[in-house]
C-alpha cells in the first residue's frame, strides 16, 4: 500500500510536468535526404542559425556533422518560445544544452526538433553528447541566450553570434 | 541444508526465539520503510530542484 501510494505519486508528478508544465519528449518525426542537405532547402549553409520568421517564432538551424557544429554559436532570446532544428548529413549525434532540459538525437535522414523557452541568459555549452568518431570530444557549440531587448534581428530577421 | 534445530540449545530457549521473531519483522519493515523513504526524497529532490527549474522542452 505504502509502495503504490508512492508509485501513485511518481506517476502524478510525470504527469503534472507532461500536461501542466509540457515537458515531453521531443518526438518529432520528419525525413529529409542527408546527401542533399546543403545543396537546397532548409539547411543550406545561408539559412542556418536562428531567424524570426514571419509569424514572430524564432527558429534556429543547426547542422551537425563530424565534428562541429554549423554555426558553432547560436543566439536565442530568453522567455520566448524557441524551436530548434538539427539534422546531420553523416553519422548519428546527439545534443544537449547545458542547464536545460534541451536533449535530443541528432540522425542522419531525420529533422529533430526541440520546442523550448530559455529562462536564464548567457552563454550556454551544447556539446556532441553521442559518440560520433575520434573528433567527438571537440564537436561543441554555444548556445547565446540573450534578454529579449539585445536580440535585435537583422532585415531578413536573422541574429548571428557577433564575430570575434 | 537445514542443520538439527537448536532450540534445545542451553543458551537458547524457545521463548528467546519467540522474542527474536517478534523483533524481526519490525527491523526489516524499518529498514525497508526507510529505503523506499529515502529513494523518494532523492527522487522528488531531483524533479523539483533539478528537472522542473531546466525548463520546458516538446
Amino acid at each position: 500500500m505504502v509502495v503504490g501510494g508512492a508509485v501513485a505519486l511518481i506517476f502524478a508528478a510525470i504527469l503534472y510536468a507532461g500536461l501542466v508544465l509540457h515537458v515531453n519528449p521531443p518526438s518529432n518525426i520528419e525525413t529529409i535526404d542527408p546527401k542533399t542537405l546543403h545543396l537546397s532547402a532548409e539547411f543550406t549553409e545561408a539559412n542556418l542559425g536562428t531567424k524570426v520568421e514571419a509569424g514572430g517564432q524564432v527558429t534556429t538551424r543547426i547542422v551537425a556533422t563530424q565534428f562541429a557544429f554549423d554555426p558553432q554559436c547560436v543566439v536565442v532570446p530568453s522567455n520566448e518560445p524557441v524551436t530548434l532544428r538539427l539534422t546531420s548529413p553523416d553519422v548519428i549525434h546527439g545534443i544537449l544544452v547545458t542547464g536545460t532540459n534541451v536533449n535530443t538525437m541528432v540522425i542522419p535522414g531525420y529533422v529533430s526538433q526541440v520546442h523550448t523557452v530559455f529562462t536564464k541568459t548567457g552563454d550556454l555549452l551544447m556539446p556532441c553528447h553521442e559518440f560520433c568518431g575520434f573528433g567527438h570530444s571537440q564537436m561543441w557549440a554555444t548556445v547565446r541566450v540573450v534578454p529579449r531587448e539585445s536580440f535585435r534581428p537583422d532585415s531578413d530577421g536573422r541574429v548571428a553570434c557577433e564575430k570575434s | 541444508m537445514a542443520g538439527p534445530t537448536r532450540s534445545s540449545d542451553e543458551s537458547f530457549t524457545e521463548t528467546d526465539l519467540d522474542t527474536v521473531m517478534e523483533q524481526v519483522p519490525k527491523g526489516a519493515l524499518a529498514l525497508a520503510g526507510t529505503a523506499v523513504l529515502l529513494l523518494l526524497i532523492g527522487w522528488f529532490f531531483v524533479y523539483f530542484v533539478i528537472f522542473i527549474p531546466r525548463g520546458s522542452v516538446g
